[in-house]
């Protein structure tokens, strides 16, 4: 899977999980940047990205995420 | 006459980093409940205060069941990181200091997690909380000093009646109405251990007992742009946590004092406080001759937010327990944390800095008597045995 088409699919999940229609979302996306970030919705974030691409993310791994692009990185290393 | 006991088999498997969280919340799933242990292979042993009935035990099954499936469903093994370790000699004393302080009346068990000290170990928390302060002012810390007590719409705006309602006390007092306080005056009696009343005596709940020192100080600040950046506060206090079947000796008591110091500032700000000030930390704990390690950690949130909130708190680093060696169970007690809040309380609270933006805030933590237990199991109860500066510190504290 491309960077593009991860993003793609990351896109719904992130306007669900933030409740922002508007919201662009890059590689170079900082989460703390968006306003509806908190520990919720960063958990909740998590677990839909898991749910739609099939993967588990350990606690060690989750802690190199701090935005999109780190996110894509950790997904396509699961995906293979 | 010994508890009946109940065995349940949990339905998941619990990993074994989540077994004692497991255990510990247990204690908060039906008042039944009196000890929960571990047997092989895997089961749970409930002890009970009496012998259920056929409903009783359907019930407890179920919650039992329920605690667990949520508890292993949403919580992620965390990383163990131990970040500082300090151990200058090894340690003689393998006993439990608690028989020998019970007998020899250096504390007094009260009630279920009260415990009164005598000079002895009272001399040791004087001690530690005079330097402490020393720490907190040297590090640029003005001193507060904060009611026991918090509003209960202070808890309310920042979701701890989710967090952690598990752990609250209520404070209540009788209705301004003449007949109800000559009818409680009259009828009020002891039921046991409880105190049986007349119903409807109480007014509603507006304040809560204060589980920290420190959200005195962001309730101060509530609504407010602070003046300067960063605000550094030290101030010591009665908190109030309470751990249901949980509570034994010093290790875990109901009430207990802490010493902190709170910091509101940046972001950048507080994390230097929090690394500056906590290096300060370590070095006195280091020259009391305290074992101990630094390690990350997290809050006992309760059950349906534990998974959530724990994970979160680990991966953003958010805290670290100063956990102490007792050497007679080759264990560990938290007696003291690293916190860094980042701008929660801030955004919660509406506490602004100069620029406008929301305040991040962090605050290191000690608690006094579980420091002065782990000195002891450390050491041991006499004082000859102790580090030199604490022996000869303590005799100017009333020991």
């Amino acid at each position: 899977m491309t960077p593009e088409e991860i993003l793609q699919r990351l896109q719904p999940i992130m306007h669900q999980v933030f409740q922002d229609d508007r919201l662009i979302v890059t590689a170079t996306l900082s989460l703390e940047e968006i306003p509806a970030w908190d520990s919720i919705s960063h958990m909740a974030l998590i677990t839909a990205t898991e749910q739609a691409f099939g993967c588990a993310f350990s606690l060690d791994e989750l802690v190199k995420v701090g935005s999109v692009g780190d996110l894509l990185t950790l997904i396509r290393a699961k995906l293979g | 006459m010994p508890h009946p006991t109940y065995t349940v088999r949990p339905g998941v498997t619990i990993p074994s980093f989540l077994l004692q969280e497991v255990v510990a919340k247990l204690a908060y799933v039906d008042p039944l409940i009196t000890q929960v242990t571990v047997v092989d292979p895997g089961d749970l042993s409930l002890h009970l205060r009496r012998t259920p009935s056929d409903a009783e035990k359907e019930a407890l099954q179920s919650k039992v069941q329920r605690c667990i499936a949520l508890l292993v469903a949403t919580t992620r093994e965390p990383p163990k990181k131990i970040l500082e370790e300090w151990g200058a000699s090894p340690l003689s004393c393998r006993e439990d200091p608690t028989p020998l302080l019970l007998r020899e009346g250096h504390i007094t068990q009260t009630g279920d997690g009260l415990f009164s000290l005598g000079p002895l170990v009272a001399a040791l928390c004087r001690y530690f909380e005079e330097h402490l302060f020393r720490l907190g002012f040297a590090q640029g810390g003005h001193c507060y000093r904060f009611p026991a007590l918090i509003p209960a719409h202070f808890f309310a705006r920042i979701h701890y009646f989710k967090n952690f309602p598990h752990s609250l006390g209520f404070v209540a007092h009788l209705q301004e109405d003449l007949e109800i306080i000559e009818k409680f005056a009259k009828e009020c009696r002891m039921r046991e251990d409880t105190l049986a009343i007349p119903e409807q005596s109480f007014a509603p709940i507006k304040n809560l007992l204060s589980p920290t020192v420190c959200h005195n100080f962001y309730l101060m600040l509530a609504d407010k742009t602070i003046p300067h950046s960063p605000m550094i506060a030290t101030a010591q206090g009665q908190c109030f946590r309470y751990e249901s079947i949980n509570m034994h000796s010093l290790e875990r008591l109901w009430n207990f004092t802490m010493w902190e110091v709170i910091f509101v500032g940046s972001s950048q700000q507080v994390k230097e406080c929090l690394h500056r000030v906590g290096m300060e930390v370590s070095r006195l704990l280091q020259d009391w001759g305290v074992h101990y390690r630094l390690e990350n950690a997290n809050d006992p949130f309760f059950v349906r937010e534990f998974g959530v909130q724990a994970s979160f708190q680990q991966i953003y680093d958010l805290k670290q327990e100063y956990r102490a060696l007792l050497p007679f169970k080759e264990g560990t007690l938290s007696v003291g944390s690293r916190n860094y809040h980042m701008d929660f309380f801030g955004n919660s609270l509406h506490i602004t800095l100069p620029d406008g933006t929301p305040a991040h805030s962090g605050c290191i933590g000690v608690g006094l008597e579980r420091l002065a237990f782990a000195l002891l199991a450390q050491y041991g109860t006499n004082p000859d045995q102790w580090p030199e500066a604490i022996r000869i510190g303590t005799l100017n504290q009333g020991r």
